[in-house]
């Protein structure tokens, strides 16, 4: 997204010597660059999953097989998984954190450039392992995207290649998030104390501990998922003695965090965008670092909200029940802090502040259906069905993936130096809003019906919803190309914007910086007051 | 369709308004499925509540505090009461759910005083179902889909039970607890009746419980509710409640069964008559795998039709399908068939000898599979006699507690 | 007030500091990772 500063003068000629074309990208050390190639590496990824995802919903679209065969469609549930999860959302927001964490603390660059470089890089070889893993005989790991043993153990070398990609891609974060950790920390600008960092360099530098603490587990466990498939261990093989439960428990330990990982950083979005467009600061700045603290604490000791029907003792269910149910306090605080943000403010609805209330919006119902599950007994009605799926995509979706629209609009005009089409913009926001609702809103009834998910084909009764949903899948899926359509368009042809793009932003990168941002930038610190 | 929809959002907003269970949980036909069906009611309203009124403010100010409007921007951004109510009240709704949440759970998670107790073993991809303590002790038997596959392929029309349908559905007194002592074979698994609010993961290697108390009479359906492979979508649970007198019969015609099985396998039967057999309890057994045309999956399940196995000798084709393949010492996807009975064995291998290009015109005789099973070291009643073992030493390591423990 | 360059300098040491501190966390949480595991196991 930054062809534009190819034609941007800077002043620095020692750094003028680097490539260009495939070479620039392959070496540079740029956070610039670097954030641009994760942005566009995670669309492609994101288009890449949503195929998959148009697959499911093709089959589903009616009762019976027609598409594809069980094998199949549990690949594609799996890769689907993966893929959005580890390839499309997570680099999003490493991409935003590229671009932004050093213009927002008026840093020069990254702490480690040529670690930054190789953080990246590591992912594509990720990515295509696990696409090259539907060619391999027996296709795809087909156990879902939580990897749950003794099914893993069964599948072909296609779960190998899953479990490399996921080691590699664990890496690429542990080294990222060193790198934005000691950014935050070492480079601020002087002046700048941590609690005058924009709130979206608090929420990544929160982000950036729980992958550090999380990912290590997540190696872990699919480590010992490869030696008990080649290597004659039986961690989790109950006839040599293992527990396949005990899988569950690390997969939890680390995917309760996940979970957080990829909605803190959204959260952190949305706190710069709600003010922008409110014209007025963020309401209760310290209460957001100390919520977003605090989920992130917690978001370790509810893992066995995912496991309430493996049978655990009742004493452990009611401390994973209450200790889940405390999280809702935070957010409450963060979701009535962004209302009140917008309260007796000056708001006006572009793009970006379209996709925020929708964020807003969507992602508090799915909290409330997170808390709804959070509570045992209903969660073992609901568990494993449709109604889980619903709620997890209004989190990612309407949460994650609207949060990582709402900076792409946001932000375009500063790392282009163009505007987006407004109206195109709009368009897109409505049309993704209204496809998301109809694809996942009647997902709600189908889990409460008993649907369970992950199935190819399903009973009669579930027949007219799940047309919905598929109708409403294949219209957000194709409201994506106009979004790709607007970034060309804003890329090649937009108005020029200038500085400070948005009236209401107030972050260094709009009042100390050109649009486009010079390829190098804040070389001399700013001074913050 | 678009109507059906702008309804569907519709009771989603006023769900009490949603007397039918196509926009909530099932009907439930059990004291403890009323108790969750409310305690649903009860956190749907909660949030519905606060919902409302944190987006009445949301959109007061979208209306009211837009710059078109020529609202200005105030500059506050810190309140400290406000800040504390907002953090006390949520706290205190929460401890508000948590108690009647907290009651349901410890009463659906007693599974003490069962009237009768039934183990249920999930397989890839079937229930198997054996009657441990109560009336009916000794009952034994598999649970399969019974959709036929022309319905799933579309080559025939969609019956009313499509997929939620068994050959032999579990069958339960009324009114009775009924604990269900839960294990599975080869990988993870769930059992799971809506209507009757039970859901308890099947875990290979280890046994957990959990319990219901159906109300009323009927046939109560639902599926494996944790991915299990290929065949997931394809493995249904239906529960089949009785009166006490159509119970007692019920257990009664059942314990007629084996003299029955005795009968057919002193039968002489011709070849015509096993293939003819052999078809249907291919379609039960085989097909998932196998395909219907016998050519399999190739890469992953090999074909029969011209499989040496299949046209070879009986002995070795007996084995296989009686002992299951194993490889590398571990148990293949091809499991052992020793549940089914000789007939059954003797009919499907017939078939499958005499089918598709398989011409060789010799019949398996039940005899024959009777011999082999008799002369392995694994007969089938040692089998099932230890599998009754660890489910009874499972039963004495639960009930005390009332809640599931590990069988190790 | 140092200059962006001197400062960077400054900052470079500082910086690898405390990337070794965070690796020896992410490590950490390995070894704590690996320490239950075997003891469950
Ligand atoms: C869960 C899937 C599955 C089901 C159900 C199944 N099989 Fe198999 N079958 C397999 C697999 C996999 C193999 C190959 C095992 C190996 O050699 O590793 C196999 C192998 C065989 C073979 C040996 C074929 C050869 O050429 O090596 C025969 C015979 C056979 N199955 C018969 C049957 C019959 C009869 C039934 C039904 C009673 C049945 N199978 C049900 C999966 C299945
Ligand atoms: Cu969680
Ligand atoms: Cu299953």
């Amino acid at each position: 997204m930054s062809t534009a500063v190819h034609d941007h003068p800077h002043g620095h000629d020692d750094h003028a010597h680097h490539p260009s074309g495939l070479a620039r990208y392959l070496t540079t050390t740029n956070h610039k660059d670097i954030g641009t190639m994760y942005l566009w590496f995670s669309f492609a990824m994101f288009l890449t999953g949503g195929v998959m995802a148009l697959v499911i919903r093709a089959e589903l679209f009616q009762p019976g097989l027609q598409v594809v065969n069980p094998d199949f469609f549990n690949q594609m549930t799996t890769l689907h998984g993966l893929i959005m999860v580890f390839g499309a959302i997570m680099p999003a927001f490493v991409g935003f954190a590229n671009w932004q964490i050093p213009m927002m603390i008026g840093a020069p660059d990254m702490a480690f450039p040529r670690l930054n470089n190789w953080s990246f890089w590591l992912l594509p070889p990720a990515a295509l392992l696990l696409v090259t893993s539907l060619f391999v005989p027996g296709g795809a790991a087909a156990a879902g995207w939580t990897l749950y043993p003794p099914l893993t153990v069964q599948m072909g070398m296609g779960m190998d290649l899953a479990i490399f990609a996921v080691h590699i891609l664990g890496m690429s974060s542990i080294l990222g998030s060193i790198n934005i950790i000691t950014t935050l920390l070492n480079m601020r600008a002087p002046g700048m104390t941590l609690m005058k960092m924009p709130l979206f360099c608090w929420t990544w530098l929160i982000t950036a501990y729980l992958l550090l603490a999380a990912m290590p587990v997540l190696a872990g466990a699919v480590t010992m998922i490869l030696t008990d498939r080649h290597f004659g261990t039986h961690f989790f093989n109950p006839a040599g003695g293992g527990d396949p439960v005990l899988f569950q428990h690390i997969f939890w330990f680390f995917g309760h965090p996940e979970v957080y990982i990829i909605a803190i950083p959204a959260f952190g979005v949305i706190s710069q965008v709600i003010p922008a467009f409110s014209r007025k600061p963020l309401f209760g700045y310290t209460s957001m670092v100390y919520a977003t603290a605090s989920i992130a604490i917690l978001s370790f000791i509810v893992w066995a909200h995912h496991m309430y029907t493996t049978g655990m003792p009742v004493q452990a269910q009611l401390f994973f029940m209450y200790a889940t149910s405390l999280i809702a306090v935070p957010t409450g605080v963060k979701v009535f802090n962004w209302v009140a943000t917008m309260w007796k403010g000056s708001l006006s609805f572009e793009t970006p502040m379209l996709f925020a209330i929708g964020f807003l919006f969507l992602f508090t119902i799915g909290g409330f259906t997170g808390l709804v599950l959070a509570i045992v007994p209903i969660d073992i009605q609901l568990h494993d069905t449709y109604y889980v799926v619903a709620h997890f995509h209004y989190v990612m979706v309407a949460g994650a993936l609207f949060a990582a629209f709402a900076g792409v609009y946001f932000w375009i005009p500063k790392w282009t130096g163009r505007m987006y089409d407004e109206t195109l913009g709009k368009w897109h926001f409505w049309l993704s809003f209204i496809f998301f609702n109809m694809a996942f809103f009647v997902q709600h009834f189908l889990g409460l019906a008993g649907m369970p998910r992950r199935i190819p084909d399903y009973a009669l009764q579930f027949a007219d919803f799940n047309m919905v949903s598929s109708i409403g899948a294949f219209g957000f899926g194709l409201a994506q190309l106009l979004f790709l359509y607007v970034v060309v368009k804003c890329i090649r042809s937009g108005e020029q914007a200038p500085a400070k793009a948005w009236e209401g932003a107030d972050t260094l990168e709009w009042t100390h910086l050109p649009s486009p941002a010079p390829y190098h930038s804040f070389e001399t610190p700013p001074m913050v007051k | 369709m678009i109507g059906k929809w702008t309804t569907g959002a519709m009771l989603a907003l006023a769900p009490a308004l949603a007397g039918a269970s196509r926009y909530n949980l099932q009907d439930p036909n059990s004291a403890l499925g009323q108790d969750i069906y409310d305690l649903h009611h009860l956190i749907l309203w909660v949030c519905v509540v606060i919902f409302v009124g944190v987006f009445g403010f949301m959109f007061y100010a979208i209306l009211k505090h837009r710059k078109s409007a020529g609202h200005p921007a105030a500059h506050f951004h810190e309140n400290t009461t406000v800040e504390v109510i907002w953090t006390v009240i949520p706290f205190v709704i929460l401890i508000g759910i948590a108690v009647p949440a907290t009651r349901t759970l410890v009463h659906q998670r007693d599974t003490s005083a069962a009237d009768l107790t039934i183990k249920v073993t999930g397989y890839q991809w079937k229930w198997g179902y054996d009657y441990l303590k109560g009336d009916g002790e000794g009952i034994s038997f598999f649970s399969t889909l019974a959709t036929p596959r022309e319905q799933i392929d579309g080559t025939a029309p969609k019956g009313e039970n499509y997929l939620l349908e068994v050959d032999q559905p579990v069958v339960v007194p009324v009114g009775k607890k009924v604990r269900l002592v839960i294990t599975a074979a080869d990988v993870l698994h769930a059992w799971w009746v809506p209507s009757l609010a039970a859901k308890q993961d099947a875990i290979p290697g280890f046994v957990r419980d959990t319990w219901f108390k159906a109300e009323r009479e009927g046939l109560y359906r639902g599926q494996c509710a944790e991915l299990c492979g290929k065949e997931h979508g394809f493995m249904p649970i239906v529960v089949n409640v009785l009166s006490a007198e159509k119970y007692a019969a019920w257990v009664n015609e059942r314990k007629q069964k084996p003299a029955a099985a005795a009968e057919d396998a002193n039968k002489q039967w011709t070849l015509a008559e096993l293939s003819a057999r052999g078809r249907k309890v291919f379609a039960e057994n085989c097909v998932a795998c196998h395909q219907g045309d016998g050519m399999g999956i190739p890469g992953s399940f090999p074909a029969l039709n011209g499989s040496k196995v299949v046209t070879g000798s009986k002995q070795a084709q007996i084995a296989t399908v009686l002992h299951g393949v194993v490889r590398d010492g571990k148990v293949t996807l091809m499991q052992p068939f020793r549940q089914l009975s000789d007939v059954d064995l003797a009919a499907v291998l017939t078939y499958t000898r005499n089918s598709w290009n398989n011409l060789g015109g010799e019949a398996v005789m039940p005899a024959e599979v009777a011999a082999a099973r008799s002369s392995s070291p694994q007969a089938l009643h040692g089998e099932r006699a230890s599998a009754l073992r660890i489910a009874a030493s499972a039963l004495h390591a639960a009930a005390p507690a009332g809640h599931a423990g590990a069988a190790r | 007030m140092s200059t962006g360059a001197e400062l960077n300098k400054q900052r470079a040491r500082k910086n690898l500091r405390t990337a070794l501190v965070l690796g020896l966390l992410a490590l950490a949480s390995l070894a704590a990772f690996a320490h239950k595991v075997w003891h469950l196991g």
